[in-house]
């Protein structure tokens, strides 16, 4: 019986804890967003990084950078424009980014094994 | 003349450690080696094994008097005795009696451990949970086997947190008489994880839920960081405070890492202070091993228990992980995949990357480590927090 009781009561505990902590993490995790979101949304004026995306929107319109509710953010079109001027060499400066979409997957499978094998060696 | 020194070389020949060699010492020396062998061919674990298998070797020399079981058997101990008459690894143990030594460990591990991915998903925690099912399994079969007592049952129970600190800071607690074995099998059965856990998991899945890809998980902002190692170290410990030393290093060595303003602190608590104390732990419980114990009735018998017990809690712990990420998976409608569950019985990092490999199995495009570390982590504190609790219960 007194087993039982402490199977029972273990169990309870360490799920009512995690279960808490867990409502404990999102409360103050929506807490802190809206904090730092109000902090953006009131100092939008002195955001360098948002200026410079407005102006690149002006110099460069792009199909992409005016469609932000596809799910881009800026920091992923900078990504993608450095890897791109990084393969291809050269300050970079020439390039101009139009249109960005996802294509389908055109990998081989066996490149896709292979590169997987070589990320679980490296794990 | 010549009887003279014939007496002499008999006199150093008994006096050597051979002629006071039982066969008992010769197999804790023999099972020490496999051990070894196992660490430096095989790798299993080899920064804790090498140092458990060293500790159980040179403690089972005779008459080294390196560590002297009898002084740890009085009731109560008498430690200035200890400090008077123990040996090497008398005074090394007392870190790990004095339950020093898992907690420290546990302040490294804070340290190199990233809990974005559990602040990113919450849920998991939940995962992290069900997997503490292993240990209370375990405690279920090891009353009902009878010849443990509660809190023996509770110590090997534990091996099924798959966490070696724990394990150790646990059974010093309720039952020092049993850690040599419970330790080694900890270590082992952490090291046989990858071969431990898929055949459960592909057992308990189909090749549909394994295949499922996962959300994208949301980027945590540094102070979410920070603000964690705090609010888990405040709430748990008010809840549970037999869990203090091991949750509260935790989660200071954690903050050490978040906060970043104190580098110093954090790099020598994650290599330099962590590297000593694995030494000092792993030696002295190695050197609990001895052959004195083995011949004491019955000891053979419960050390094999233990073994069987062990495989039971992991194997317990990774299905009731895996049934646990089905049923959250099908409450989300198909957005979990159940494979990230098995994760939640720590052993970090190797159980997450279990997740990956079985998941990668069945979708050569699938990521799930950062998912499984959210269960992962979380099973680290779970585990902590069953520790608690057993004491709590049968200490």
């Amino acid at each position: 019986m007194r087993t039982f009781e402490v199977v029972l009561v273990g169990m309870v505990v360490v799920f009512a804890v995690l279960i808490l902590l867990s409502v404990c993490i999102k409360i103050y995790s929506a807490i802190v967003s809206r904090i730092s979101s109000r902090k953006n949304g009131s100092g939008n004026n002195d955001n360098p990084v948002k200026k410079n995306v407005s102006e690149t929107t002006v110099v460069n319109p792009s199909p992409v950078l005016s469609q932000p509710q596809q799910g881009l953010n800026p920091e992923v079109i900078a990504v993608i424009a450095a890897a791109i001027a990084a393969s291809m060499g050269g300050s970079g400066s020439d390039i101009k980014v139009r249109s960005i979409r996802r294509i389908g997957h055109t990998t081989p499978i066996w490149n896709v094994a292979g590169r997987n094998e070589y990320i679980l060696t490296r794990l | 003349m010549w009887q003279d020194f014939v007496k002499a070389i008999s006199g150093i020949i008994q006096e050597s450690g051979f002629a006071n060699m039982t066969p008992l010492h010769f197999v804790m020396i023999l099972i020490a080696c496999v051990f070894l062998y196992l660490a430096i061919v095989k790798k299993y674990e080899p920064l804790l094994l090498v140092p458990i298998s060293f500790g159980m070797l040179a403690a089972n020399l005779p008459l080294g008097g390196l560590m002297n079981p009898h002084l740890w058997d009085a009731n109560p101990i008498d430690y200035m005795a200890i400090l008077r008459e123990g040996g090497l690894f008398d005074l090394l143990y007392l870190g790990v009696k004095l339950g020093i030594y898992p907690p420290v460990i546990f302040l490294g591990i804070g340290v190199m451990t990233d809990f974005g991915p559990l602040i990113s998903n919450p849920k998991s925690l939940l995962l992290g949970a069900a997997a503490q099912f292993g240990i209370f399994g375990t405690y279920l079969g090891a009353m009902a086997l009878g010849n443990f007592t509660e809190k023996q049952a509770a110590s090997i129970a534990i091996i099924g947190g798959a966490d070696g600190p724990t394990a150790i800071w646990l059974t010093t607690q309720l039952a020092p008489e049993l850690l040599g074995p419970i330790a080694l099998a900890a270590y082992s059965y952490m090291a046989l994880v990858p071969v431990i856990q898929p055949p459960i998991m592909k057992a308990l899945t189909t090749k549909k839920e394994r295949a499922i890809v996962m959300e994208q998980l949301r980027p945590v902002s540094k102070a979410e960081k920070i603000l964690f190692p705090i609010i888990v170290t405040i709430l748990t410990i008010l809840i549970i405070p037999s869990a203090a030393p091991l949750i509260s290093m935790l989660m200071l060595g954690n903050l050490f890492r978040e906060s970043g303003v104190v580098g110093r602190l954090s790099e020598t608590a994650e290599n330099a202070l962590i590297n000593i104390v694995t030494i000092f732990l792993g030696l002295t419980v190695g050197a609990t091993a001895s052959a004195d114990k083995l011949s004491q009735p019955g000891f053979g018998l419960k050390a094999l228990a233990i073994i069987g017990l062990g495989l039971i809690a992991f194997s317990v712990g990774t299905a009731a992980g895996v049934l646990f990420g089905k049923l959250m998976n099908w409450i989300s409608g198909g957005k979990i995949n159940p494979l990230i569950g098995s994760a939640g019985v720590s052993a970090v990092p190797m159980a997450a990357r279990v997740s990956q490999k079985v998941g990668q199995e069945s979708n050569p495009q699938n990521f799930l480590l950062m998912h499984a570390m959210g269960p992962n982590v979380a099973g680290v504190i779970g585990s902590a927090i069953a520790a608690g609790v057993l004491l709590y219960m049968v200490g």
